[in-house]
């Protein structure tokens, strides 16, 4: 059957091994042997494997090629892939060179990584120009180091500008400081992070953090590897892609486009979390299983989510989820979303539904599975920690430097910075949106702090902020009488009530506020509207 | 007799059109190939022309035409029982899907096959001796049956404008959903088939939703459930187009029966009596069955009757019913509903004496009422609390929508809505 056809760039070093793995999971999926993409006998791959594999040859000696282009700034790791599967990839993808990005966004996006931009972007039309359709281009890439965050996102940008009809996703992962090798990261993710915003059409936001905890907890492997890591996010990644690779019961496919036209309401809100249920360890998985209402129920706790938030203290802008498992299950997988759907706190501003997507064919591992991809308020969160780390280095230009030899300027990096500052206000309001239309439509108010709490900031935050951490303590005992703030509270309120969207976070840019103000920091800011919102609820 | 060609267009339209299909086989003794399993009068052969053309003397084929921009659904029905039923070069199926948007349906994707999509029906028209007119089933909350049926609607209306052109709209809810932006695209399609429409008969998911479980047990109801809802009612309302001897056996009667202004020709549909999930057979009780086909909870759409009015309504019977006993019976209905003053209390009145498969009696009412606002009216709020938040236009705008058109076609509807009210 004919379906949109899918590329995955793999970029840099995670990317790189994450990409490999994913193509190999593919592969046993379908029923193509990952060493050199042969098909047993005279039968073809299982599934729409014409979604993510092309064909080379006709008939017994045809193979299989997967839809991949693997891009490093070092050869080992690329190496390592052709040596260990010399006839699966075409070899024409392998794209490295020799030099390294030494961990730092400037040198991947700008030095080094430029020079290779060229041949990538002639490996990624060749393989565009092959797809019947081409339905979406998916990137794997981790946004600490150098090459990964700085080539993977000059690789986006060139995709952007010259197909911007071709859905492109980003499954980034995102650093952490307790699963860190860069001191760095922060610097790279934020600069990243800017392009993810700007050149994608989605994102799936993994976390080291979280994979680091459900590699323990879940999967109950006390020093996780980086393969472990690896493995657990081409888990899901196969699950995401599934109804992309098999038909469901009365689709062919639900394709990316299809997916993210559900899932993205407004351009900029697009960072989507994803989780995954059941997760045992992967010995045991294919045996132990979970019924259809505990797999729902998991699917949205914050022990279940593959980046550190709990997006039951956010909103949930949209939802899709993926069922894979017996037909028979389909009308209790159902009824248990309906059900679990009238506990979660919805924004007003989308009434609709859940996309569903169901696909009849088990995963490798495990006989019946969900997925749940989320546009949930809480991945600010994540953007939030990210950017704390960010200010504590660059308030003391830490490592600064490097960035400015290569190539990029004082003000450069603030835009960046303030650009995610924006992102996470824009998230932060579009959740405040919705419960102000709860309130507004029904007066029966949640407890008003609901998202506060999440963005609340641990206690080390930068100097600058530092008059931030004690409002909400202030907030929680909850004075009758309103805080006089240094900002005046009605133009912050009318602010946000306004302009929810993006629009607003285009003007920050014209209108650049200091990152360290705390009137315009936007922590701070939320926290503000956290009280306003205290004390509105008293009143 | 005059044809009527079927289009049955994205997932929705073509399970809705399988499953007629399948139950006018059997009402019309053919087998799931079309071969007749029993001999047919001259009579019945005139009026069964209707909506099948009759090849090689020996065989049925339906004036149907199967157009989707995602083969899955077709694909089932061609690997299925009806395989051998179809004209296959009425199947246009295409990838790679509308995902759920009006406009890739309308615009990106419907502009690549809608010429091949007219040649299609225009070759059917072809070979039709005096086509009366378009039957078109499609829901309004995808992408494909809503923009791409709304693009072959605008068509039709302009290659074909002294034809017919009727339609089944399903339209989206919340209960039973697909899709985050099924308001939109609901509102993109009305305003096109207020436009370009005669007759839409509006078939609401979250009505049939809940007449589809009341009558479950155990579990609640899916598709499925909801699509048999729907082709018993298209089987009724076309019943006394394929049977000879019988009122009402053109398109053209029934619109002007029911559309008393032109614009307001959305019209709400009842059936009863409704079997339950393992009955099998029905007792007779016409009595009952009039005043089921005329209350309220019958009725496949939310339509707010305490608040409207009938503009007109038309109730076709199928089964043995004298027509001592159906006026006997109307009398009572008649005087129970409440008519705008503006029009005279008449209600049309058709009787076929064959049954659908299963049952022995059953009634149907095909009612212009100016409750119908009630749904139109639900999408509007679903559409403008989204629009208001610029929640998912730029799918829209990134695919040849504009927000003025959005906004066009909200008003246009909300316009729809509010003439609804004045007529009351």
């Amino acid at each position: 059957m004919k379906v949109n056809n899918n590329i995955i760039i793999s970029v840099g070093q995670a990317g790189v091994q994450i990409g490999d793995m994913f193509w190999k999971t593919l592969c046993g999926e379908h029923g193509i042997d990952p060493t050199d993409g042969r098909c047993e006998g005279e039968s073809k791959p299982k599934g729409n494997w014409n979604g993510f594999f092309s064909q080379l040859g006709e008939g017994s000696d045809s193979s299989y090629i997967p839809r991949a282009i693997f891009v490093d700034l070092e050869p080992s790791v690329i190496d390592a892939v052709k040596g260990s599967s010399p006839g699966l990839y075409n070899p024409a993808n392998y794209i490295s060179s020799v030099e390294g990005s030494s961990s730092n966004f400037a040198v991947a996006n700008q030095g080094k990584g430029a020079e290779l931009l060229d041949d990538i972007m002639s490996r990624v039309d060749a393989e565009i120009e092959k797809c019947d359709l081409p339905g979406g281009i998916i990137m794997i890439h981790s946004l600490g180091g150098g090459t990964g965050s700085g080539l993977g996102c000059l690789i986006l940008s060139e995709i952007k500008a010259r197909h911007p009809e071709i859905p492109l996703l980003s499954a980034a992962i995102m650093p952490s400081a307790q699963v860190s090798s860069v001191v760095t990261e922060p610097y790279n993710a934020v600069f990243a992070l800017e392009t993810l915003k700007n050149s994608c059409d989605a994102c799936l936001v993994f976390d080291n953090e979280a994979l680091f905890k459900l590699t323990q907890e879940a999967w109950l492997i006390d020093n996780p590897t980086l393969e472990d890591l690896n493995r657990l996010v081409c888990e899901v990644l196969s699950e995401v892609t599934a109804t992309m690779r098999y038909s469901g019961y009365l689709t062919v496919e639900i394709s990316l486009r299809e997916l993210l036209t559900n899932l993205v309401p407004q351009p900029d809100l697009h960072f989507l979390i994803v989780s995954t249920a059941p997760l045992y360890p992967p010995d045991d998985s294919k045996f132990a299983e979970q019924s259809v209402d505990e797999m729902t129920q998991a699917l949205f706790s914050k022990d279940y989510v593959f980046a550190k938030c709990n997006p039951l203290d956010g909103f949930f802008l949209s939802t899709a989820v993926i069922y894979r498992g017996k037909v028979a299950d389909k009308p209790k997988a159902d009824s248990a979303l309906a059900k679990v759907r009238e506990q979660l706190p919805l924004t007003n501003w989308i009434p609709t539904a859940f996309k569903i997507g169901y696909v009849n064919e088990p995963s490798l591992t495990r006989n019946k599975s969900m997925v749940m991809i989320a546009n949930n308020t809480s991945v600010a969160t994540v953007l939030e920690r990210i950017c704390e780390k960010f200010d504590q280095l660059w308030t003391r230009k830490a490592f600064a430097n490097w960035y400015l030899d290569g190539g990029m300027t004082e003000e450069e990096i603030e835009n960046s910075r303030n650009f995610v500052g924006s992102l996470i206000e824009a998230y932060v309001s579009s959740g405040e949106s919705g419960k102000k239309s709860i309130e507004a439509s029904s007066r029966i108010s949640r407890p008003a702090p609901r998202t506060r709490p999440a963005a609340t900031p641990p206690k080390e935050t930068p100097p600058a902020t530092e008059a931030s951490p004690e409002a909400p303590v202030e907030a929680e005992s909850s004075s009758p009488e309103p805080e006089p703030e240094p900002e005046p509270e009605p133009e912050s309120e009318s602010q946000v009530s306004e302009e929810p969207e993006s629009s607003q976070a285009e003007d920050d840019l014209t209108n650049l506020p200091d990152p360290m103000e705390p009137d315009h920091n936007p922590i701070a800011k939320a926290m503000q509207e956290g009280i306003e919102n205290a004390s509105d609820s008293k009143d | 007799m005059r044809e009527i060609l079927s289009i049955h267009v994205g997932q929705c339209g073509n399970q809705i059109g399988e499953m007629f299909w399948e139950l006018i086989l059997r009402e019309h003794g053919l087998n799931k190939s079309g071969e007749p399993t029993k001999a047919i009068n001259p009579a019945e052969e005139k009026a069964m022309n209707v909506f099948f053309e009759k090849v090689n003397d020996s065989k049925y084929v339906p004036r149907a035409v199967m157009v989707d921009l995602e083969p899955g659904v077709i694909s089932r029905i061609e690997d299925g029982d009806l395989n051998e039923l179809f004209d296959h070069s009425n199947i246009i199926k295409k990838i790679p899907g509308a995902a759920n948007n009006w406009a890739r349906g309308f615009k990106v994707e419907g502009k690549k096959v809608i010429d091949q999509i007219m040649n299609v029906i225009d070759s059917n028209v072809e070979t039709c001796e005096s086509l009366q007119g378009f039957l078109i089933t499609h829901s309004i909350g995808g992408g494909s049956g809503s923009g791409l049926g709304a693009l072959i609607i605008e068509h039709l209306r302009k290659m074909y404008p002294d034809k017919k052109i009727f339609t089944f709209s399903v339209a989206p809810s919340p209960l039973i959903s697909d899709s985050a932006i099924e308001p939109y695209n609901a509102i993109l399609t009305l305003n096109k088939l207020k436009d370009n429409a005669d007759a839409v008969i509006l078939l609401d998911n979250d009505t049939l939703f809940r007449i589809a479980s009341s009558k479950l047990q155990d579990r609640s109801a899916n598709y499925m459930d909801l699509n048999k809802i729907i082709s018993l009612a298209m089987s009724s309302v076309t019943a006394s187009l394929r049977f000879p001897g019988t009122l009402n056996t053109d398109l053209g009667e029934l619109l002007v029966n029911l559309v008393p202004f032109p614009g307001n020709h959305f019209l709400a549909v009842s059936f009863a009596p409704l079997l339950g999930e393992g009955e099998s057979t029905q007792k007779p009780d016409f009595k009952k069955v009039v005043q089921q086909t005329f209350a309220h909870e019958t009725f496949c759409a939310d339509i707010d009757f305490e608040n409207g009015v009938f503009l007109s309504v038309c109730a076709l019977f199928r089964g043995k019913a004298t027509a001592k006993e159906v006026e006997e019976n109307m009398v009572e209905i008649r005087q129970s509903l409440a008519f705008a003053s503006y029009v005279p209390t008449g209600v049309k009145i058709g009787v076929t004496s064959i049954a659908p498969d299963g049952y022995q009696i059953t009634g149907l009412a095909l009612a212009n009422h100016t409750g119908i606002c009630r749904v139109l009216d639900r999408l509007l709020t679903q559409f403008d609390i989204m629009f208001e938040n610029k929640a998912f236009t730029h799918w829209y705008e990134t695919n040849e929508v504009s927000l003025e058109e959005l906004q066009t076609a909200r008003d246009s509807i909300a316009e729809l809505s509010e003439s609804y009210k004045q007529s009351a």
